[in-house]
């Protein structure tokens, strides 16, 4: 009998972010659910499950937030996700601020950065 | 870190405000009276002359000259000019940046400039990332800088300094092949230009 080797567990990695937006922030839940159609017809469903995309943390006075993505094809989810013009008809744009692999030291980062004073 | 977009074909306040958030330094503009005085100083403002008719193209040193070809005999004449002016190509003629034209551009002061803002495109969109992936790869591997601008019409059309970097990241894999190529260019059509970017930035890390 051969054994099949299984396959690797993916890695999660954790993208900081900072929503620009001219208009209303959206709040948690709406960012969340447009994101996962977002990338459901940017990745296809497969694609999608495979991303195991997720939005982890989001405020919405500080517009910072965190999603959690699967390491394999990073790059091409990223490019998804810096896609991403509208919500709602809001123009917003996802500016990428840090990928780590840890979400303690992402959200180290992200308390590190909502505290610097406002220029 | 400097950030630099080329060629941003409208500015407005809204815009500028982003660029200014986002540590962009260097903004390159058709027309550079769009910006309102009070931002005057927070950019090294580089003008920028756009062509599609490659008999108009000549090498200034008031303006950073590009080209955007509307076929592939202008492309291939407008890549063995050796002079710093940019080749243009957005969604409507990445076909013609082929293998044939990256050799016409070996050794010239030529490069490329790849719009970002085609990727917002769904239509063109697979064909514009099939096409410049090959592109770019193939030169960046022979030498030739490749510089990615936004070419933005609207804030939509924006891109920030980590959009740039997810990009580059995706089509080269390689640190600064496309977001820090701007610098090597300015360096080879005007070296004063790059001398007070320099100054000015030391300046700005001195207060």
């Amino acid at each position: 009998m051969i054994l099949q080797k299984e396959p690797k567990k993916p890695r999660k990695r954790y993208l900081v972010f900072k929503l620009y937006s001219l208009g209303e922030s959206p709040d948690f839940m709406v960012l969340s659910d447009y994101l996962s159609k977002y990338m459901r017809d940017f990745l296809g469903l497969h694609g999608l499950i495979d991303s195991s995309i997720k939005l982890i943390r989001y405020e919405k006075t500080t517009r910072y937030g965190i999603i959690r993505i699967a390491s394999r094809d990073v790059n091409k989810i990223l490019l998804g996700i810096i896609r991403i013009r509208k919500i709602n008809s809001e123009t917003v744009s996802i500016i990428p601020l840090k990928l780590t692999g840890n979400l303690n030291r992402a959200i180290k980062y992200l308390r590190r950065i909502e505290s610097r004073p406002k220029t | 870190m400097r950030w630099a977009d080329l060629l941003i074909l409208s500015v407005n306040k809204e815009i500028l405000d982003f660029l200014m958030r986002n540590r962009f330094r260097v903004i390159g503009l058709v027309d550079p009276d769009q910006v309102p005085s009070e931002y005057r100083d927070k950019f090294v403002i580089i003008k920028r002359k756009i062509y599609d008719d490659i008999d108009r193209v000549y090498p200034s040193k008031e303006y950073l000259v590009g080209f955007i070809p509307r076929d592939k005999d202008s492309a291939r004449r407008a890549g063995k000019i050796n002079a710093v002016i940019s080749i243009i190509f957005d969604e409507e003629n990445i076909e013609f940046c082929t293998r044939e034209q990256i050799s016409v551009m070996i050794g010239k002061n030529v490069f490329i400039e790849i719009l970002a803002r085609s990727i917002l495109d769904d239509k063109y969109y697979p064909r514009f990332m099939r096409y410049a992936t090959s592109c770019i790869r193939r030169a960046v591997s022979e030498g030739i800088d490749v510089v990615l601008s936004s070419g933005a019409r609207s804030f939509e059309e924006v891109f920030s300094p980590g959009a740039l970097r997810v990009i580059e990241r995706y089509i080269t894999n390689l640190r600064g092949s496309l977001t820090y190529s701007w610098y090597r260019v300015l360096e080879r059509w005007r070296i004063d230009l790059v001398r007070k970017i320099d100054s000015t930035k030391r300046a700005q890390e001195a207060t």
